[in-house]
């Protein structure tokens, strides 16, 4: 299902067709600024100028669309201008939050793609369209009515040619052109587009759905009124819709090997590898209900009838550029390793790097990505809460299948013992990676911490085999094969060593029989590694230190004072919520209130306050926008990354980046904020009753009843990019509203509060 | 009456005591003193009503807690029609009633904004500029034709009580502090106490001596009292420094 939206924005035709030449201008030349090798990436950034759309005011741009006349007469004014107000509100949300991407390598392909496809589209100039790529995970697209088309890069990985892409694009034309945005929320009268959320971090697909009427008309006529009067090839709209059909599933189908966490010292249980995964239906049998797609498959068959009526003949998968649709879709695919993991889906990310590492084997990104994943699952198979990072195993087919039910199977020591051994190993292909030392740190902490795993409890492999060697002159060991008597009188450790020189003589096939190996396997998975000297010395350093800082009792803790004279805030927050309804109102005027209020605050109290707003930022700033966007991200992983009680749950992938951000701004302590105005209606209490004797409470129990109870309510919290901690957390409820009283006060509360801490 | 004042005294310090005054306290924006002017308005079905001033004083102690003083002054117009002397008959009479409270304040989140309720103990001196309670003439009454002259010894009395209130403050331009809301009040000597002491106590000093037959202060001032303090509505308006 592609989507929709739309508006005319720019109402000059001038002021568009200077505005996109400008962006032409930038586009072409601009120098690629990310690093993408063959051996590292670097998450997708926006390059050149920031287009005007993403700094004007949403309340501007609302007032603009509100001035023109609808298009569509049987709309309601009151209708209209309630529809562009989400419309501007929702759109704004992700140009302003940082999750588009504009000006790359990768825009001005699909910006090629797309004006092609314009170019045969009767009805629809260039100028009222801009394409722009979202990060997201998902495979999708969708447009606006404002002429804004959003391609997510989840649906460019999945997708095969440029062929494709351009039918994407045809069928997002025609919800454009003939306004299914608009005429949709007219048909549901509003009732899914503002209700049941306070959030503005829903997902884009909440935006709007479009009847099933709409999508095959968008079908039909895409192919029509477009992709058939180019030289594309037809049955790449068939090819579509099977990559939508599976776009639950990965980019690409290969085995996800048993042996891949073996090594010479370690082999995996045999029980957490699922030996016969469940074959991927075909496209007739695939159950679509639970696909973030459904009703694909009817519109798929829909499609093959109207394509076979057409000859496919001389028809091309690329018009454009094969080499560049190339290039599009493997930084697409490098980048969903990064957008798996910031939207916490780490077992996906696991998969997507290990299919990405086959062709790619030397690469950095890769390889981060992957021993992140595997280091997320440990610390998350820990703390608990595995089911919100990994799909169930039943609910998927093919290899991915197999992934996740090795990660879900795998018991949370042996995950966890298996991610020191893969970080260990990263640290020592790419010792200067500070961050990834730091999870290294981190996870090898918490696991002695929950299990208390001595270094003596490793199976050292030479050591074994030096002890056990009574003729250490003899160049041929001798190995005398047990009974299975025998071998029951051996201690655990003995064991460990004569399954190791079983399987040194008979090869790995004894496991099976072998208790000791099934229940004690855990001791084996760091064999290797106890032959460095330097990872033994390692470990034992950090067991050491768990001790120390489990013999210090809670009360002995240190209370060294932070002493908080620098802040970065991004972007303050404002929702307004009535009856429980999340309302579109001045939210701009109000962020505003309450940024400017606690800048002027913290500076008063010696904090110097650095606000990171989108509002502040110029046209040609885009790297502040990029940091912008990082910082967005970085918070909602962090949030959720975190428990109630402000303890993070592990150190979150993109504080990999922040930490470039945070040396750009010299900072150590971030913070985000927002206030909440609730509205809702005032209850009848038996208590007001006693006006009925007392006159002198009779006013204020009108007034009572009159309006509205009013609640504001004000969160911040304060991260220390130090330690990866909150170290401050608030969350206050005051009767009233967000007057500046009422703001100030509950801003200068938390200032006061981290200057005592 | 000391007693009573030794034990707020009391329970202030050990209140004080308690707090970490080293603490920082967020205050309003960094001010903790409020400086207040005081109106109370309470009106009962028999269309009486009592309109008071004063003013009060107000210092945060706390993130949410205060603690002040206040002040406030009633000027009641008492008819009675049983008062007279030899001579003539008064219809009625002035009390004045000053009232002089320690306020401790709890608000709901953060100190002096939004709702809050405050505790008062209060003292309060009844006196009337127009009410003789002394019967002894003057030396210079020589003339009995005349009206007599007495000692200019004026009705007086004191009562205590406490109030609760219950209220919500504002700020404008950071300066500003207007807060309103309903005070709730009881007092010690009130219609049914006095009555109480009235019929066990003839020879109190509340009663006027001798044989002015002006009747019983005590139980117009417990009355006044007592009224005036039950319900009333409150708006102070005032700075914060």
């Amino acid at each position: 299902m592609f989507f929709i939206f739309v508006d005319n924005y720019y109402t000059d035709t001038n002021i568009r067709i200077k505005y996109m030449k400008r962006l032409f201008l930038v586009l072409t030349l601009l120098i690629p600024l990310f690093v993408f090798s063959q051996n590292d990436y670097y998450p997708i950034q926006c390059e050149g100028d920031i287009p005007r759309e993403f700094l004007e005011k949403t309340s501007v741009k609302i007032a603009s669309d509100n001035h023109k006349s609808s298009s569509n007469s049987s709309i309601s004014n009151r209708q209209f201008r309630r529809f562009n107000a989400i419309n501007n509100y929702y759109v704004d949300y992700l140009l302003k939050g940082g999750k588009i991407v504009f000006g790359t390598d990768m825009n001005e392909y699909v910006n090629k793609v797309g004006f092609n496809v314009i170019d045969n589209f009767d009805g629809i100039e260039r100028e009222e369209i801009r394409f722009y790529i979202v990060k997201s995970p998902y495979v999708n697209a969708f447009t606006t009515e404002n002429g804004l088309i959003f391609i997510n890069i989840g649906l460019i990985a999945q997708l095969e040619n440029e062929a494709q892409l351009a039918y994407v694009i045809s069928h997002e034309l025609v919800h454009y052109k003939y306004h299914h945005s608009l005429n949709t929320y007219k048909e549901k009268n509003r009732s899914t587009y503002d209700r049941g959320t306070i959030s503005r971090n829903s997902s884009e697909a909440r935006m709007v759905e479009y009847s099933h009427d709409q999508e095959f008309m968008a079908d039909s006529l895409g192919f029509l009124e477009a992709y058939s009067k180019m030289g594309y090839d037809f049955d790449q709209v068939i090819n579509l819709f099977d990559v939508l059909l599976y776009s639950n599933l990965p980019f690409d189908e290969i085995e996800f090997k048993k042996d891949f966490f073996n090594d010479s010292n370690y082999i995996v249980d045999e029980k957490y590898i699922m030996k016969e995964v469940d074959l991927i239906s075909n496209p007739e049998d695939y159950d679509d209900s639970h696909s973030s797609h459904p009703n694909v498959k009817k519109r798929r068959s829909n499609m093959i009838d109207l394509v076979t009526d057409f000859d496919s003949d001389n028809r091309n998968l690329y018009l454009i550029s094969k080499k560049d649709f190339q290039k599009l879709q493997k930084e697409a695919r490098f980048e969903m390793s990064n957008l798996f993991i910031s939207n916490l889906e780490y077992g996906k990310a696991f998969y997507n790097s290990y299919l990405l590492l086959r062709d790619f084997p030397d690469n950095k990104y890769l390889k981060k990505t992957l021993t992140y994943s595997i280091y997320a699952l440990a610390k998350i198979r820990m703390e608990g809460g595995l089911s919100d990072v990994l799909t169930s195993y039943k609910k998927l087919e093919g290899q991915s299948q197999r992934v996740n039910f090795f990660f879900k199977k795998i018991k949370a020591k042996n995950l966890s013992l298996l991610s020191v051994k893969w970080l260990w190993k990263y640290n020592m292909e790419y010792p200067n990676d500070a961050y990834m030392n730091d999870l290294l740190d981190d996870v090898t902490y918490a696991l002695i911490d929950r299990y208390d795993i001595n270094y003596n409890a490793f199976y050292v492999p030479e050591h074994s085999i030096s002890v056990n060697s009574s003729d250490s002159s003899s160049s041929k060991p001798i190995f005398k094969k047990l009974s299975p008597e025998e071998y029951e009188e051996l201690n655990k450790y003995d064991k460990i060593r004569y399954d190791k020189k079983f399987e040194k003589y008979y090869g790995n096939a004894h496991r099976s029989r072998s208790t000791i190996v099934k229940t004690e396997n855990y001791k084996r998975i760091l064999s290797t590694e106890t032959l460095d000297e330097n990872f033994k010395e390692y470990y034992k350093g950090v067991y050491k230190k768990v001790s120390n800082d489990n013999d210090i009792s809670e009360g002995e803790t240190t209370s060294e004072k932070l002493k908080i004279d620098k802040l970065v805030v991004v972007n303050p927050t404002y929702y307004f919520v009535k009856d429980g309804e999340f309302r579109i109102n001045n939210f701009e005027e109000k962020e505003e209130i309450i940024s400017k209020s606690f800048t002027t605050l913290s500076w008063k109290e010696g904090i110097n306050t650095t606000l990171i707003d989108i509002m502040k930022i110029r046209e040609s700033q885009v790297d502040k926008f990029n940091d912008l966007a990082f910082m967005n991200s970085w918070m909602y992983e962090f949030e959720n990354v975190t428990d109630d009680d402000g303890n993070s749950k592990l150190i979150p992938w993109q504080t990999n980046y922040i930490q470039g951000i945070r040396e750009k701004y010299n900072m150590r302590y971030i913070s985000s904020m927002g206030v909440i105005d609730e509205s809702y209606a005032n209850q009848f209490s038996i208590y007001q009753l006693y006006t009925v004797f007392f006159l002198t409470a009779l006013p204020s129990t009108i007034v009572n009843f009159a309006l509205n109870k009013k609640m504001i309510h004000h969160f911040f919290y304060c991260v220390d990019l130090n330690t990866n901690k909150i170290i401050y957390f608030n969350i206050e409820s005051m009767e009233g509203k967000s007057s500046q009283d009422f703001v100030n006060s509950l801003n200068y509360n938390v200032v006061n509060e981290l200057k005592k801490l | 009456m000391k007693n009573i004042i030794l034990t707020t005294i009391v329970l202030l310090i050990s209140l004080l005591s308690s707090i970490n005054l080293n603490a920082q306290v967020p205050g309003y924006i960094g001010k903790r003193i409020l400086l207040k002017g005081n109106s109370n308005f309470t009106i009962r079905w028999n269309k009486e009503y009592w309109i008071k001033y004063g003013g009060s004083a107000e210092y945060v102690i706390s993130k949410d807690m205060s603690i002040g003083v206040s002040y406030l002054l009633n000027k009641s117009i008492i008819e009675t029609a049983e008062r007279h002397d030899d001579f003539f008959k008064y219809p009625n009479f002035i009390l004045k009633t000053h009232s002089f409270s320690i306020d401790i304040y709890k608000y709901h989140n953060i100190a002096p904004l939004g709702n809050f309720v405050k505790f008062s103990p209060f003292f309060m001196y009844n006196y009337s500029p127009d009410y003789y309670v002394s019967d002894v003439p003057l030396n210079s009454n020589i003339d009995i034709y005349s009206a007599p002259k007495y000692n200019e010894d004026y009705m007086s009395n004191t009562n205590w009580g406490f109030t609760v209130f219950f209220g919500r403050r504002r700020i404008v331009k950071d300066i500003i502090s207007i807060s309103y809301g309903l005070k709730v009040g009881f007092t010690w000597i009130n219609p049914l106490t006095a009555q109480i002491i009235s019929d066990n106590n003839n020879d109190t000093p509340f009663y006027p001596s001798g044989n002015s037959n002006m009747g019983n202060t005590y139980d117009y001032t417990a009355h006044d009292n007592f009224f005036s303090t039950f319900l009333s509505f409150d708006v102070n308006i005032g700075f914060v420094l």
